[in-house]
């Protein structure tokens, strides 16, 4: 079986989280313009990336994760160092 | 002032015999129960095995937003449920109410106990650092009168009361004054309830307070019997809609 992609997997969890549509998730798209985040959902999906993703993400990098490609972003460089 | 009346102009429920206010009145006057055997957990270790459980109950309907199931506690959810039969028998979201006239009194005894309850578990095997963002809110036994406001926009008074088995009774007391004193118009007044959890079961059986009549659960609720060994917990939600009585009558409520 293949592996789900670092990209797939973060979708994934923002459908979960956010209750949106898996077409809504784009890069660009930001967590609380775009996809109806609150300030409590943002904490909460931070955690979730946390869980699944097994890193630990300071809350002044979580503060910077505005957007679905930020994430992406962020946690291909954690996964490389 | 004194000389306003208040009407019943809409009525939510959701309880062990059933969903809707009709499903829950055809089930009682039929003498049924809805009290059975515990399904929401493993009672084995409990002197209490029996409780009313709500059957077949989908939050999904009770939201606009369906996002919202997984922000709330369940007993918060019942009442949202409840609350939007009501709503919708009173006709209040249709017509140019005056929202700032409407507020929300539905209260709950306990709150979200069973939320606690899973996150006390997060809190001792994971840490701080994994306790969900949304705990307090779950918690608070204000959050279904505050839901129910934003769900529908109802800017009137607010608040819930916290008075134990009395708390439903005394919101629609509590309800009627607001009402009367022309502090609002109408509210949506009522109480729900949901804790068939461990540390519920667990805590009222420490005080003695709950039948073990186990083999017998549609018999176990004998209020006032000589041969009476406990209450039985159950959950669900009350919902009511009051209103002045001219209010309803212009409207044509």
């Amino acid at each position: 079986m293949a592996d789900k992609t670092l990209e797939e997997r973060v979708k994934e969890i923002i459908v979960e989280q956010l209750g949106v549509n898996a077409e809504q998730v784009v890069p660009e798209a930001k967590f609380i313009e775009d996809l109806g985040a609150d300030s409590l959902d943002t904490v909460e999906l931070v955690m979730a990336f946390e869980e699944e993703f097994g890193v630990e993400v300071p809350d002044e990098d979580a503060e910077k994760l505005q957007t679905v490609g930020n994430v992406v972003d962020y946690l291909r460089d954690k996964a490389e160092k | 002032m004194s000389g306003r009346r208040v009407v019943v102009t809409g009525l939510g429920a959701v309880t062990p015999l059933g969903n809707t206010v009709a499903e829950f009145w055809s089930a009682l006057a039929q003498g049924k129960s809805g009290i059975d055997k515990i399904q929401a957990f493993d009672v084995s270790a409990y002197d209490c095995q029996i409780a009313g459980e709500i059957k077949g109950f989908n939050p999904v309907a009770a939201f606009k937003n369906p996002k919202e199931v997984k922000r709330t506690d369940r007993y918060t959810q019942v009442a949202m449920a409840a609350a939007k039969e009501a709503v919708q028998e009173a006709g209040l979201l249709s017509g140019n109410l005056n929202l700032d006239r409407i507020g929300v009194l539905v209260g709950s005894g306990i709150g979200g106990l069973g939320t606690l309850e899973a996150q006390h578990t997060v809190l001792m095997q994971k840490g701080p650092g994994r306790l969900s963002p949304f705990l307090i809110p779950m918690l608070i036994s204000n959050i279904a009168s505050g839901l129910i406001s934003m769900e529908y926009g109802f800017r009137g008074p607010n608040f819930a009361v916290v008075t134990a088995c009395a708390t439903s009774g005394q919101s629609v007391g509590e309800a009627w004054r607001v009402i009367r004193d022309d502090d609002a118009d109408v509210i949506v007044a009522g109480g729900s309830e949901s804790t068939i959890c461990p540390m519920a079961v667990g805590g009222f059986g420490a005080m003695r307070a709950l039948s073990t009549r186990n083999d017998e659960p549609q018999r176990a609720s004998r209020p006032f019997d000589k041969a009476r060994d406990g209450f039985v917990m159950a959950e669900g939600a009350g919902v009511m809609v009051l209103e002045e009585l001219e209010h309803a009558k212009r409207r044509g409520a």
